[in-house]
């Protein structure tokens, strides 16, 4: 490891420590070489998958047989002949759980942050960040009802 | 600086190649244990026991035709198993496997990168690998296919919910997203199966309908679908979707045993006073054993439950498993606030 990473180990473990982390350009370069340092792995593993699916994309191109006809190159429709084509119209309903779906999505991402702090939080803040996080997510479950009672989630 | 590059550069190589032949062998497990449930013998005449079976499979469809219909969308009809694969395989990534062992002197991690977000990494990257399904389906131009890739992505993204609201949970009793903190935290018997069991059981059902497994695997329905999404695709194509599915289900699986089952704690491993390096390996030979167990489960259930109807499996999801998981929030935090 070289000096560099090794003193801004020893500054991220320190900042950590104290309350307050005064943010000035060497502070975001440092946080930043840390940061960095750990995602070059992240990138590495996905050139590898990546290179792994070009691979097998194209190796059954290179050494698979090559005898298109007119029947094998249509679609399938379990030996009927195909008709129309398969963009068409299909249930409102799949929108309908894909919009609830990013409503819901949102609102479970201002969980992780409250999550992640709320043990570091002491007698009344404690108190006041479970307080907090229960008046969210009554408004979450008030709206959770009000599509429950539209029939949003009805299937049939 | 290049030491820890070329460090870097051998663990992902060795979990990659770990990962690949353990689909190769779930596949064939698959096969094996559902012919033992079916009173058959299943693959046996590839090698001994038939365990070369998955790689005369894989050299098969290598010299297999690659059918391309001439009604499809060429380029996203052969992007959409290159995302699938993508996924699963740099979702193992952060996924520790081991705590630390010492090798010519120097201390190595056993895991590839210790984000501090490792789990928003792993529902970014889950996310994500609906994208294969539904374009799969949609750049087919058939119909099985596009409703195939149509009742994945809405099953996928209704079990999403309760899979990142079941994970709140264990972070409020951690206070951490690094998935090696999780681990750590889970040392003796306080796993978080003990103090999270409704979180496990949401989380686990939730893994099942990502994976697109049995009972939730309505995308490929045999008997109404045909294929569903990959019906029009041959060759290795095919294959990454399969490789796909069943890299999903070993990653899936190694993210519930670190979340609930301890990871690669073994319970008072530290008391029986062996030396570092028969602590590791014992340590990762207990991840793989749990790794292993729920592998072999979610085959069991597969080979065991029938098939969900479409409406029981969104009513599950929106009108039960949702509420439960923020149930459990609530119970959480307010048991944590008051144990504090």
């Amino acid at each position: 490891m070289d000096v560099l990473s090794q003193a801004s180990i020893i500054f991220w473990q320190k900042s950590f420590l104290s309350d307050f982390c005064v943010l000035n350009n060497l502070n975001i370069l440092l946080f930043l070489h840390i940061m960095l340092e750990s995602y070059v792995p992240i990138l590495l593993m996905m050139a590898g998958a990546v290179g792994f699916a070009v691979v097998n994309t194209i190796v059954s191109k290179i050494f698979g047989p090559k005898k298109p006809s007119s029947e094998k190159m249509s679609t399938y429709e379990s030996g009927v002949e195909p008709y129309g084509t398969a963009h068409s119209k299909f249930s409102v309903k799949y929108y309908m759980v894909t919009m609830l779906f990013i409503l819901f999505d949102i609102e479970i991402v201002f969980m992780y942050p409250w999550a992640v702090t709320f043990r570091s939080f002491e007698g009344a803040m404690l108190t006041y960040a479970l307080v907090e996080m229960m008046v969210f997510i009554g408004l979450l479950l008030i709206g959770y009802f009000y599509i429950l009672r539209k029939g949003s989630l009805k299937w049939n | 600086m290049w030491i820890e590059l070329l460090i870097s550069v051998i663990k992902i190589a060795t979990v990659l190649t770990v990962l690949l032949v353990s689909v190769a062998y779930a596949v064939y497990a698959e096969r094996r244990v559902s012919a033992f449930m079916q009173n058959r013998y299943g693959p046996n005449r590839v090698g001994y026991q038939g365990l070369l079976q998955s790689f005369a499979d894989v050299i098969k469809l290598v010299f297999k035709e690659d059918i391309v219909p001439v009604k499809a969308n060429k380029p996203i009809h052969t992007l959409a198993p290159m995302i699938s694969i993508f996924v699963a395989l740099t979702t193992i990534a952060v996924v520790p496997f081991g705590h630390t062992i010492e090798l010519f002197g120097r201390i190595i991690s056993l895991q590839i990168t210790d984000v501090n977000v490792g789990i928003l990494y792993i529902l970014a990257l889950t996310s994500l690998g609906v994208y294969g399904i539904t374009l799969s389906g949609w750049s087919s131009n058939s119909k099985y296919s596009l409703f195939g890739g149509i009742r994945s992505s809405a099953q996928m993204i209704s079990y999403e919910l309760s899979m990142g609201l079941s994970v709140v949970g264990i972070i409020l009793i951690t206070g951490s997203l690094s998935l090696q903190d999780i681990v750590l935290h889970q040392n003796g018997w306080k796993w978080n199966l003990v103090l999270q069991p409704l979180g496990f059981i949401i989380f686990l059902v939730a893994s099942f309908a990502e994976t697109n497994r049995s009972p939730f695997d309505l995308p490929e329905a045999e008997p109404e679908l045909v294929g569903g999404y990959h019906t029009e695709y041959s060759s290795m194509k095919f294959a990454l979707f399969f490789l796909a599915e069943y890299a999903n289900m070993i990653v899936a699986s190694t993210v519930i045993a670190t979340l609930y089952l301890g990871g690669w704690q073994f319970p008072y491993l530290q008391s029986f006073g062996l030396p570092p390096m028969a602590v590791s390996i014992l340590q990762v030979l207990t991840f793989c054993a749990k790794v292993a167990f729920l592998v072999f489960f979610f085959i069991w259930v597969r080979w065991s439950l029938p098939r969900f109807r479409y409406d029981q499996l969104m009513n599950l999801g929106w009108k039960v498993m949702l509420p439960l998981s923020i149930l459990n929030i609530i119970v959480t935090a307010i048991l944590v606030s008051v144990l504090k």
